[in-house]
């Protein structure tokens, strides 16, 4: 453990070239991943947080399925999808970050529908209340919800970021953990473990660990939440 | 002025309003009251135009504004809470000063305690102009001296603006003091109505009697 | 500071079980047992994918552990990560295909003494129209000067496993291609069957061995091009772990499995080994073993 921890500190100040290309392609794939998944999930989520409808409860119970959706099935998925002699081949898009992204959105939008959701239902009521009996438009309305839920909403962005920078199934099954090209943290840890360096391996898991904490810090830091709440 | 009839709603087969004809004139100050359930809220709401009627025909002016019993502080202070949905920020000074809150102008809405928090957004409502006030339980955080201050912000509105006021209550006191006309429903029907002294000394039906008299014992 | 530390334990905590789920591997045990168990009936192999995966060991191990009575619980990994493991005291008996490395393991003290027992040859297998035209080359050495030539497409295991090592082993000492520079050679960082199936899709070269391979055949329009030139033999050696460096070693069990292997019995299954689904034998014994 103590000999991880050195590793990783000695491993980031060392500025290790490859390291930090290794960083630089997780967090163009995490960040790309969370932002789509967050332009299609939210609306949805808000969509399914307050309006009624017909087969709503059959909806939401597909969503809530597929937030548990295992990442190697999704990987497998679009693995299928876009392999050379399968429908999307054509495309040349297997081991690219660009699948990464895809087979990441597949896995991360549900996630997004399923917690804004319940968080819209559970908290936008008395929001769109008192908005509506102000006369407010729905334009006005919506961003007052998202206003007044933000640290709720910022707590979805930052699972779905989680999920996207600590998950190895579907990224490693489409992605192919190519050297300088597609390896992430999480690739090249899976890779450190089968080599047998265990402990640089762990030394890498501090790292990411410390690359989300600070992620979390800094978004935190944007959407600040006054000193009362 | 306002003028609904045969207004039905129904939520699950139960209906909840059911109100074969009621005229409000402008200007008039009418107090709701009823047992819970008795679709206070609902018909609030329907005038509101947050929900429609199932059955019926409703005519009244489009410039309303509703509070409802729940009321909700956004972030930011007093001052921006009350002008979100429109108003100036001068006017909700002099509302806060008659409502007795301008010590707390520039505090977050969220520190206040639950009757400060209503008088703010009834707040929100009086700086702006409207044809039909409508307010679910506007005093019922309120302490004696909080009542009294809404009451009189209210009045003074009705005046200024000579519009229709209705509001749901479960206090007598502020049916008898603060409204020119008490209806009392049951089971989404009026069951009386008529200026509030009089509805409360001499109920027209049975039924309104025994509320009235299990009314007055609560308070 | 109270907040501090109370992230910093709960990270600490996060982390080993981090550590502990690293070193759950795969194991497999046979179940029929005849003969009497011995004392430590327990025997934990160390092994890289391709002996276990090609499906060698599970058609062994039945008829040993029948004979003996001991159970053998098989870890399968990289070969770098089979000799690890050993070190970190979780084996008795390591069977790998990486001569330096088991070299090094043994100048550590941890290994007793190798014995390699078996080989095969690598094979270079590519696409059906061979871009680099390298069927007819004499060795490896050629094949992979051909193909960086050309710049078709090469994937490499990327994972100091065995076969990787091997692979550079052929480029030669400072004339390996760089990953980051050169297009056409893509490390992989990968098993076998992942490399093979990432060849397959990219219509691109691979150095394996034979028995995955074969094993994989029917899903890749992949080709043998290239085999059984000398700088592709790969030898397989058995390396008990030693006792008086790692604690906890099942060192008779080690032994009994080492003699097994070696003797004529295994000798005679290893030699059929891939004769009735292939119509080749996957595994050549060494003749002075």
């Amino acid at each position: 453990m103590i000999d991880s921890f050195r590793q990783a500190f000695e491993l980031l100040f060392s500025f290790d070239k490859e390291l930090w290309q290794i960083i630089g392609v997780t967090m163009r794939m995490s960040l790309l991943s969370t932002t789509i998944s967050c332009l299609i999930g939210l609306p949805l989520g808000a969509l399914l947080g307050t309006k009624q409808f017909k087969g709503k409860s059959l909806i939401k119970k597909t969503v809530h399925t597929l937030m548990g959706l295992p990442p190697v099935v999704a990987g497998l998925l679009v693995y299928t999808l876009f392999t050379h002699y399968g429908p999307f081949g054509s495309l040349n898009l297997l081991f690219t970050v660009e699948i990464m992204v895809i087979a990441q959105v597949i896995l991360i939008t549900p996630i997004v529908i399923g917690l804004s959701s319940s968080f819209i239902e559970g908290n936008s009521k008395p929001v769109i209340e008192t908005a509506r009996g102000l006369g407010l438009s729905r334009r006005k309305t919506a961003m007052l919800c998202l206003s007044e839920g933000r640290s709720s909403l910022l707590s979805v962005v930052l699972s779905a970021f989680g999920r996207s920078i600590a998950e190895v199934g579907a990224v490693s099954i489409v992605g192919g953990n190519i050297q300088w090209k597609t390896r992430v943290m999480t690739t090249a840890i899976m890779l450190e473990t089968n080599k047998g360096k265990f402990s640089f391996a762990l030394a890498m898991g501090m790292i990411l660990l410390l690359i989300a904490f600070l992620v979390n810090a800094l978004a935190s830091f944007v959407v600040k939440e006054p000193a009362h709440d | 002025m306002i003028k609904l009839e045969n207004v039905k709603k129904r939520y699950a087969e139960r209906t909840v309003l059911d109100i074969p004809l009621l005229s409000i004139a402008q200007g008039e100050i009418v107090a709701f009251a009823g047992a819970n359930g008795s679709g206070k809220t609902t018909l609030l709401r329907l005038l509101a135009g947050l929900i429609q009627a199932d059955e019926g025909s409703a005519q009244l002016p489009a410039e309303r504004l509703y509070m409802p019993q729940q009321c909700y502080a956004f972030r930011g202070d007093l001052v921006k809470n009350i002008t979100l949905g429109g108003g100036d920020a001068a006017k909700a000074r002099q509302l806060l000063e008659a409502l007795e809150l301008s010590a707390l102008a520039d505090k977050p809405a969220r520190s206040l305690s639950g009757g400060e928090l209503q008088r703010l957004a009834l707040c929100r409502l009086l700086v702006r102009d409207c044809r039909v006030l409508l307010l679910d339980e506007p005093t019922a955080a309120c302490d004696a001296r909080g009542a009294e201050l809404v009451l009189h912000a209210i009045q003074a509105y009705r005046e200024a603006h000579d519009c229709a006021v209705l509001m749901t209550t479960h206090s007598p006191v502020l049916a008898a003091k603060g409204a020119d006309r008490l209806i009392i429903l049951n089971s989404g029907k009026p069951e009386a109505d008529g200026e509030p002294r009089e509805v409360l000394l001499h109920p027209a039906t049975e039924w309104a009697k025994s509320f009235i008299a299990g009314w007055k014992i609560e308070c | 500071m109270k907040k501090v530390l109370a992230i910093l334990l709960a990270m600490v905590l996060l982390l080993s079980f981090a550590a502990c789920g690293a070193k759950t591997e795969e194991t497999t045990t046979a179940e029929t047992t005849t003969a009497a168990a011995p004392a430590n009936a327990v025997i934990r192999l160390s092994t890289t994918t391709s002996v276990n995966d090609s499906g060698l060991l599970p058609y062994l191990l039945p008829t040993f552990e029948k004979e003996t009575g001991y159970k053998v619980e098989v870890q399968s990994a990289g070969t770098g990560a089979a000799i690890q493991k050993a070190e970190d005291g979780n084996a008795d008996v390591i069977l790998v295909h990486a001569k330096q490395s088991e070299e090094e393991f043994i100048e550590k003290g941890f290994g007793v003494k190798r014995l390699p027992f078996m080989y095969n040859y690598f094979v270079i297998v590519g696409p059906k129209d061979d871009p680099a035209g390298i069927k007819d080359c004499e060795d490896a050495a050629a094949a992979f000067a051909k193909i960086k030539e050309s710049g078709s497409k090469f994937i490499s295991r990327g994972d100091e496993s065995g076969t990787h090592k091997a692979e550079l082993k052929i480029w030669g000492e400072g004339n390996e291609p760089d990953p980051e520079k050169d297009d056409w050679y893509i490390s992989a960082g990968k098993g076998m069957g992942d490399c093979l199936t990432m060849a397959n899709e990219m219509s691109a070269y691979c150095l394996t061995d034979k028995a995955t391979f074969l094993s994989m055949q029917k899903e890749l329009s992949l080709e043998i091009l290239l085999e059984k030139g000398e700088d592709m033999k790969n030898t397989y050696s058995l390396i008990a772990v030693n006792p008086d460096k790692v604690d906890g070693v099942n060192t008779e069990g080690a032994q009994a499995f080492i003699d097994w292997m070696l003797g004529d019995e295994a000798s005679k299954l290893i030699a059929d080994y891939g004769q009735a689904e292939y119509g080749v034998s996957l595994f050549t014994l060494l003749e002075n073993k």
